[in-house]
């Protein structure tokens, strides 16, 4: 293959303004070319749909659907149509689980939050399953969610966990919740992932009619391998490894906050954060630290630090509860608990 | 000898479900191992910053260490895709082909 010139990598352009640029009149043919070439390759290595597609994947349907692909091992999505709304069972059980726990977690923020899909505007749901070969994950890229299978030693399948099928559908719903989204990386990275891991531990409750005292606020109990532990993550104990794994290094104080950590480990702060609020609130999580978590992602902004999250749900607690209110204090007291100033 | 070991986190699992591919052409078939090593040079690896980070990333973006050995030298480069060099980018989908070590 011929070597491509440096100065044609574009880092921090989107595929759609990639795909404007090569359009262009003024693109050369190699240009052009060159510019295609990075959408393609881009989209690919992201387990994205191939450049022309998306359309169909961001059709906005004003009501739920799901459809299964098959991704057949491979890294090219979406894969084969297996599965589609109102559609009977098939014979493979993660393209069942898949499309169950999607509904469930569909009903739940159509439910709790009044929330239509993950954009509020009924975008349709598209997961694949049986991504690559051995992958000991799940991910949503932005447009669908994609699930491994595991390698059986560490994970199993990973569509069998509703708090993982919730976790990653709720990357979707920040993604258009927070006004521009949350940056992946920093603070607002571990806030992105806690927010999936709030999300995907109400799904589990709701499902399940738990209340918070009674819940496990476990994630991702159901996928690990005995040999490797228990649990991913726990909301109720951050970095006990008793309760998860051997390298579960997750803080729940900002004493024990990792400089330049992983968004993984620092979540355990506000994962905390929202247990202790539950936990002080009583009864189903999902009636009231639920919907306060839920309606302080409008008030944030890309680059939100912990602080601006405290904030934003003491913001919502009095724009749901009012002032002066046993909410309210609920919030304010969880986050000093872990440690951050809520400045109000 | 040339010697290249990727690692993957991110996704749901993060660190817990990092993967790791470790590759050595030499005991390649002789056109793939051809593949891979036209790949590395023409991504100029050896040349690459250590870190290429893309601005604002996504819950999707996964974070690539790459690490190689190659005629007594050895760099690693830590990446998300989208800030990679269109041939580092092939490079890294042929070697996510490889089984997990």
């Amino acid at each position: 293959m011929p070597s491509l010139p440096y100065h044609c990598v574009c880092c921090i352009i989107p595929s759609r303004m990639l795909r404007q640029l090569a359009e262009a009149a003024h693109a050369s043919p190699a240009e052009r070319q060159c510019l295609l070439d990075q959408c393609e390759i881009s989209a690919h290595l992201r387990g994205q749909r191939s450049v022309m597609p998306t359309l169909a994947a961001t059709q906005h349907t004003g009501e739920q659907r799901r459809t299964v692909y098959d991704a057949r091992h491979k890294t090219t999505l979406p894969g084969k149509v297996v599965r589609t709304e109102g559609a009977a069972a098939v014979k493979d059980e993660a393209v069942n689980q898949a499309y169950d726990n999607a509904g469930h977690t569909y009903d739940f923020f159509h439910t709790v939050f009044q929330r239509n899909s993950v954009d509020n505007k009924g975008l349709r749901l598209d997961a694949s399953v049986h991504y690559q070969r051995g992958f000991n994950n799940a991910f949503w890229n932005g447009q669908q969610m994609v699930y491994g299978d595991g390698d059986g030693k560490l994970f199993h399948g990973f569509t069998a966990a509703i708090d993982v099928v919730a976790h990653e559908l709720s990357h979707g719903v920040t993604q258009y919740a927070v006004p521009g989204g949350l940056v992946y990386e920093g603070q607002s990275g571990a806030l992105n992932e806690s927010i999936s891991d709030v999300m995907g531990s109400l799904v589990k409750q709701w499902h399940l009619q738990q209340k918070a005292a009674e819940a496990d606020w476990l994630i991702g109990d159901s996928i690990m391998g005995a040999s490797v532990g228990k649990a991913l993550r726990s909301l109720a104990d951050p970095g006990n490894r008793t309760l998860t794994w051997s390298g579960d290094d997750q803080p729940k104080n900002m004493a024990d906050y990792i400089q330049d950590g992983d968004v993984h480990s620092n979540s355990g702060i506000p994962n905390h954060a929202f247990y202790a609020t539950a936990l002080a609130l009583q009864g189903h999580a999902w009636e009231k630290a639920g919907p306060i978590w839920y309606k302080a992602l409008g008030l944030l902004t890309p680059t939100a630090s912990f602080a601006d999250m405290a904030r934003a749900t003491a913001q919502a607690a009095v724009l749901l509860y009012g002032n002066d209110t046993a909410e309210q204090y609920a919030v304010q007291r969880a986050w000093q608990l872990v440690g951050v100033q809520v400045e109000t | 000898m040339t010697r290249l070991i990727l690692r993957c986190t991110g996704g749901f699992t993060g660190p817990a479900g990092a993967q790791t591919r470790s590759i050595d052409l030499a005991v390649l078939a002789p056109a793939q191992a051809h593949r891979l090593a036209q790949l590395l040079d023409a991504s100029q690896f050896f040349n690459l910053p250590e870190q290429l980070r893309k601005i604002a990333p996504q819950s999707g973006d996964f974070l690539y260490d790459l690490h190689v050995e190659k005629d007594g030298w050895q760099h690693d480069v830590h990446y998300h895709l989208d800030a990679a060099p269109v041939p580092l980018r092939q490079l890294t989908e042929q070697l996510n082909h490889f089984p997990p070590d």
